[in-house]
């Protein structure tokens, strides 16, 4: 008996033990899917107080990074949660929101979801993601049941092992890491990207001011699956006494006009609120510039998340009572992750600064970081003096005397100096390359030679006792090991920050910065300052500077770099909204048309106009457009005769020059870059405006107009106004 | 994507699920059923009750497989246990006439008796073979196969029982038993029925006698930690083999037995000699697995591997190999030929005639033919098996027969027998035969197999070891190395087994750590290395399709 009773214990234990194994087997074969936030935003989701989530956000990747909740706390005292997943196929963010409904049932007021998901379905993968890791309720049941039809798949996601072991392959060290990793929960769902902002040439039409959607476009074909699930959430949310708004962020190649027509048709139909950010007027409301506030066009980075985030926090406050929960008790919590929230989001205010000296004394200001220093290449050709002051003051000695290519490291913990040493460029190097005063002497060459080669070994092996890159191996205050690296031209050229086996230095010439945050254990910055070439960088806050450029009188052609981009890029959308709304209320006008459109145009001091007649234009003028163009201070149109030809120059306003010939008979003018030339019916009747040897002229016979910017130095529009109707 | 089940009820769901599932012995419902029946088969007591719940098991997974074939099953089943009864009973009389006769008196009357039972064994042979040939000659025909009668009428299908090959080989040896009196009789059905349907042995085999099994069956085992211990071990190690490396190892060959042209020289000699190596791991791996089942439960199966590629030369490879199949076809071919009266007649008088060496060679070749071509056409209907079975009766002759020139031959060589590295030899060398053998099948049939050679020759292809190429066609080199780990480790088994350590004994004596580092190693080792899951279609036991 004794002895069953022993086996039969062993037997347990045995079980119990390989339960376990396969529970640690389970969570190292589970893929971390810490892109796109995904295991934050699960993990932490789990981690937050009962009953405290006012708001939750559904949707794709492009809500992922449009929402970032801690700014509505933050400024609109609104508890949210980004719920949203990569792909999240729209099956997934209903049983999502029943989950949030689950936890926070007596709080949960308003439901914000994100309408990409309802045009595509996913790849089975972004199921899985999105749905393995929900806790094991009746509820992640219900949703493994709906898509699941195999008892295998059934079976792999209840246990996900069946599906991941054959990860065993691939495993790497943050699958270890797996037992000591914590979600990051202050961005509450949100995917911090910063760095991404484009040089922009080219723009869409979605995204442009003012534009609306094409209603006679036609709609998409939805899909039916994210529809049945769509119906469930309406259906859910009307059971619940939840608002529900559906919603698309911006992002010109994430989006068309007739899948907005598709979602505003259902919205309309079903009684709910579709705010689509990619048109007028949320988009003016919003400020969205996709220039800098997207780094693909389709999703947004963090200065655009900030715009949209902050129009939601009106918007809950204004039309949904959206509660205030700054400094109640129970939500106390929240100020704690505010704070981290903002240690997480450091970098994108460090972005704005320009000075190095100023970034270094903003990162000694913080509490709990340390900054690491390393320069590549040469970081003291255009360091001024002010700025070697600013690093002496902030007891950086060795920065403040660094030398024309010299290597230097340089470590700052909490405010504190700990560490700093640099390595002058060799002198000699120099002069031993060069051959001055030699003498091309056949009877000496094999002497000489020796020598050469002889001197040259010596040298290496010089070297290789003295030069070569600076390094330093230290521990962070939370003792993460870290190498420090750093050479000058002439000493290996390069730089290197390496923590815990992770490189995280920019290696860019110039002054390279790696900020740690020592409470988080984490990177939080890495940037450099090319000291070499500029005395500055760039704000990487764009707009912003921007703004602060031209308010402070800066003279737009003197701008440079993304600046320059940035400033073109807004004057063409500003450019291409207004030709756009124009074309539409004058082309098909004839005569009038084309004096209400001169009218306009001529209003703008940066226009150049450029008109050219092909064949005739007299039948465009009535009596009432010639006293208009006579107006207008265009004499000869005013007086125009049938078939003549006739061509004019007008910049900002002001007639350059109007030329005509009432037999039709050839005209043209030619400025620095633009050639104009026109001639009447009887003299074969053809138009041609060039700018910079391109064609912008329709030829049409009638009126042929051309609108070049002075601002962006470029043609943006061309009109043609015709007598053949 | 969403499933056409999202709206059912649960109930409706998992029986969907459930419904949609193969039960085979490397998927999850497999594992499911085998943890439901073996927990409750511990707790009963009552012998009775053990075998109807064994019956009840067979008939559970057999089932899955379709109503209309455990109809013929059962039918075929009362066939058989009728006619032995009925041969039996006649016997009966002759039991009680023989008493006072003389043994002449005695073989006459039995002749009589013979000629009686004859027509009932006809009868039942002539029903189970039946429907095997119908049910193999649908197959050569290109018949597809159906689940129930009505589907099989309407798409023009054949309905294929679970383990035809087996059970008819069985049935025959038994009914061929009886009539030769070497066995008695089975009277209850219902047993009868349970062997011939027993779940570990129906897909695959051993080719089981009824008797000995009948006689377990009768008999069965209390519960025992040891046994029940040692049959889990068995089971597991049968799993490993099958899914660790032979499934592994069947992505790369059939990859390249899919399409031989596109593969030339190295690749295609790896795939053949890994051809082997996987249909070993997979053969005797399934064997097993279903033994450590049966022994859980308590049935002891025959062994049907002993060590097949440390075998000397092919008689003993196929001694070694596929056990019980050889031993039938002896038992019930090979034999019967050899002794038959006439044939020995017939060489006699040869003999006589002074055709010495055409007489045995006769009496050697033509039962062997025989074997041969059934063994051939029992592995599968096409031409290239009926190949393979000439290509292995004219090896083992051409052994018989120029074994005293080789003998010879090696005395002048100095060779000696004895020598750990002749054995090594000839292991090799009968590895290779097997492997030349597997060409005639494995690309589909002849055509492919000369495809196949041609490719072999057509360029050496050596730099595909080294550039990578190699693992690019359906296992890459992590998998290659976790496959050569499991074949080496699967060799250093047999080795053992060789030398007549028994592995499982001496785990059992080790500590309780130890003890259990091996079955945690061995099980999570299966949960990770395994081929299997969602994704990957488990590529079902070779030898299942019979």
């Amino acid at each position: 008996m004794r002895w069953k009773i022993i086996r039969a214990g062993r037997a347990i234990l045995f079980s119990l033990l390989a339960c376990v194994i396969f529970g640690g087997l389970s969570l190292l074969f589970q893929p971390e899917w810490l892109e796109w936030n995904n295991y934050d935003t699960i993990h932490g989701f789990y981690e937050q107080p009962e009953n405290t989530v006012e708001t939750v956000i559904l949707g794709a990747s492009v809500a992922v990074n449009g929402f970032t909740p801690m700014e509505l706390y933050e400024n609109y005292g609104i508890c949210a949660w980004n719920m949203a997943t990569e792909q999240q196929p729209v099956l997934a963010s209903y049983y999502w929101l029943e989950e949030a409904y689950r936890y926070h049932p007596e709080t949960l007021k308003t439901v914000v979801m994100d309408v990409s998901m309802l045009r595509s379905i996913p790849q089975e993968s972004f199921y899985q993601k999105a749905i393995m890791e929900m806790r094991f309720s009746e509820n992640k049941l219900e949703a493994i049941k709906a898509c699941t039809d195999t008892f295998d798949e059934f079976l792999a996601y209840v246990f996900p092992i069946f599906s991941y072991h054959t990860r065993w392959k691939e495993l790497n060290s943050t699958d270890f890491q797996i037992f000591d990793y914590s979600a990051n929960a202050s961005v509450r769902g949100y995917n911090l990207v910063t760095d991404k902002v484009l040089d922009y040439t080219a723009y869409d039409e979605i995204g442009i001011p003012g534009y609306l959607p094409d209603e006679e476009a036609g709609r998409q074909l939805l899909k039916k699956e994210a529809l049945l699930y769509l119906k469930k959430i309406i259906q859910f949310c009307q059971e619940k006494d939840l608002q529900l708004i559906l919603t698309k962020t911006p992002g010109s190649s994430n989006w068309t006009d007739i899948a907005h027509n598709a979602v505003q048709t259902l919205a309309e139909e079903y009684g709910l609120t579709f705010l689509d950010f990619n048109y007028s007027p949320y988009l003016e409301e919003v400020g969205y510039v996709e220039a800098v506030d997207s780094w693909d066009k389709a999703h947004m980075n963090y200065h655009g998340a900030r715009k949209l985030t902050d129009w939601f926090g009106r918007y809950l406050t204004e039309n949904c009572g959206a509660t205030d929960v700054r400094g109640m008790e129970k939500y106390a919590f929240m100020e704690e992750e505010l704070s981290e929230y903002k240690r997480y989001t450091v970098s994108t205010r460090l972005n704005g600064i320009t000075d190095p000296g100023e970034y270094i004394k903003a990162v000694m200001e913080m509490e709990d970081y340390t900054l690491l220093i390393s320069v590549r290449d040469d970081g003291a050709n255009r360091l001024l003096q002010t700025q070697r002051d600013a690093f002496a003051q902030l007891e950086l000695d060795q920065l403040a005397e660094l030398s024309y290519r010299s290597a230097y490291l340089g470590v700052v913990e909490n405010g504190q100096v700990v560490y700093e040493e640099s390595l002058p460029a060799e002198e000699t190097q120099q002069s031993a390359r060069s051959t001055a005063g030699m003498d091309n002497d056949l009877d000496t060459v094999e002497t000489d030679l020796e020598k050469e080669l002889l001197k040259k070994q010596m040298e290496s092996e010089e070297s290789r006792d003295e030069a070569g890159p600076l390094e330093y191996h230290g521990r962070l205050s939370d003792g993460t090991p870290y190498t420090l690296t750093s050479g000058g031209a002439a000493t290996g050229d390069l730089s290197s920050c390496v923590i815990n086996d992770a490189e995280y230095s920019k290696n860019h010439r110039g002054l390279n910065f790696v900020v740690y945050d020592n409470r988080n254990s984490r990177v939080v910055d890495k940037v450099y300052f090319d000291t070499c070439m500029y005395t500055s960088r760039t704000s990487k806050n764009l707009q912003d500077a921007l703004e602060e450029a031209l308010d402070g009188g800066v003279d737009p052609e003197s701008l440079t770099g993304q600046m320059r981009s940035l400033y073109l890029y807004l004057n063409r959308a500003e450019d291409s909204y207004k030709m756009k709304s124009l074309r539409q209320r004058t082309e098909d006008l004839g005569g009038a048309g084309m004096l209400s459109c001169l009218k306009e145009t001529m209003q703008e001091e940066e226009y150049l106009i450029l008109l050219a007649v092909q064949g005739d234009a007299a039948s465009l003028l009535g009596e009432e457009e010639r006293e208009q163009a006579s107006q207008l201070g265009l004499e000869k149109l005013s007086q125009l005769s049938s078939g003549a030809s006739y061509l004019a120059v007008i910049d900002g306003g002001n007639l350059v020059t109007e030329k005509t010939d009432p037999e039709g008979a050839a005209v043209t003018e030619a400025g620095s870059f633009y050639q104009v030339s026109s001639s009447g019916t009887a003299q074969g009747g053809a138009a041609s405006i060039r700018v910079n040897g391109v064609e912008c002229s329709y030829g049409v016979r009638g009126m042929n107009l051309a609108v070049y910017s002075r601002t962006t130095k470029e043609v943006i529009a061309s009109f043609a106004f015709d007598t053949i109707n | 994507m969403i499933k056409e089940t999202w709206k059912e009820p649960w109930i409706k769901y998992l029986a969907a699920l459930l419904g949609k599932a193969d039960m085979e012995y490397n998927t999850a419902v497999f594992f499911v059923f085998l943890a439901v029946f073996l927990c409750l088969y511990f707790l009963l007591r009552n012998p009775t009750l053990k075998k109807r719940w064994i019956l009840v098991g067979n008939l559970g997974f057999y089932l899955w497989s379709g109503w209309a074939a455990a109809g013929i099953v059962a039918a075929t089943a009362a066939v058989i246990c009728w006619t032995a009864r009925r041969m039996e009973k006649i016997y009966r009389g002759f039991e009680e006439e023989k008493t006072g006769l003389s043994p002449k008196e005695q073989a006459a009357r039995l002749l009589d008796y013979k000629k009686r039972t004859k027509k009932y064994l006809i009868g039942a042979l002539t029903a189970v073979l039946g429907i095997w040939i119908f049910v193999k000659l649908g197959r050569f025909l290109g018949f597809g196969t159906a689940e129930t009668l009505s589907e099989a009428i309407k798409n023009k299908g054949i309905i294929v029982p679970l383990g035809i090959s087996y059970y008819s080989l069985s049935s025959i040896g038994y009914l061929l038993d009886v009539y030769w009196r070497k066995a008695r009789a089975e009277h209850s059905f219902l047993d009868l029925f349970t062997v011939m349907i027993y779940f570990p042995h129906i897909v695959q085999g051993p080719i089981g006698k009824y008797e000995t099994l009948l006689k377990q069956l009768k008999a069965l085992p209390a519960f025992e930690y040891r046994r029940v211990c040692q049959g889990l071990q068995l089971m597991l190690w049968g799993y490993m083999k099958k899914m660790i490396v032979a499934d592994r190892l069947v992505l790369y060959t059939s990859a390249v037995f899919a399409a031989p042209e596109d593969f030339a020289g190295v690749e295609i000699l790896l795939a053949v000699l890994l051809s082997v190596l996987q249909l070993y791991a997979d053969f005797s791996g399934c064997m097993d697995l279903v033994r450590g089942i049966s022994q859980a439960v308590g049935i002891e199966l025959a062994e049907n591997f002993r060590q097949p590629l440390f075998a000397r030369d092919a008689q003993e490879f196929w001694a070694r190999w596929h056990i019980t199949l050889g031993a039938w076809s002896k038992e019930y071919i090979y034999l019967p030929i050899a002794m038959n009266p006439r044939f020995a007649r017939m060489t006699n008088r040869m003999k006589k005639r002074g055709r010495k060496w055409l007489a045995s060679f006769l009496k050697a070749i033509c039962p062997l033919t025989a074997v041969w071509l059934f063994t051939g056409l029992w592995h599968g209907t096409g031409v290239d098996y009926l190949v393979w079975g000439l290509y292995w009766c004219a090896l083992m002759t051409l052994s018989k027969e120029t074994a005293p020139l080789l003998n010879r031959l090696k005395t002048f060589l100095r060779v000696e027998p004895k020598r750990k590295a002749y054995r090594v030899f000839q292991s090799v060398r009968t590895y290779l035969l097997f492997a030349a053998g597997r060409t005639f099948t494995v690309a589909g049939g002849l055509a492919g197999c000369g495809l196949l050679w041609r490719q072999l020759f057509a360029g050496s292809r050596l730099w595909t070891l080294f550039d990578g190429t190699l693992y690019t066609h359906g296992l890459d080199q992590k998998d290659f190395y976790v496959a050569f780990a499991g074949i080496a480790l699967m060799l250093f088994v047999d080795y053992l087994h060789e030398r007549g350590i028994s592995i499982r004994e001496r785990i059992a004596g080790q500590k309780l750590p130890i003890r259990w580092a091996f079955y945690y190693g061995a099980l999570f080792s299966l949960v990770v290395l395994g081929i299997y899951g969602p994704g990957f279609d488990a590529a079902s036991f070779v030898y299942g399709a019979f």
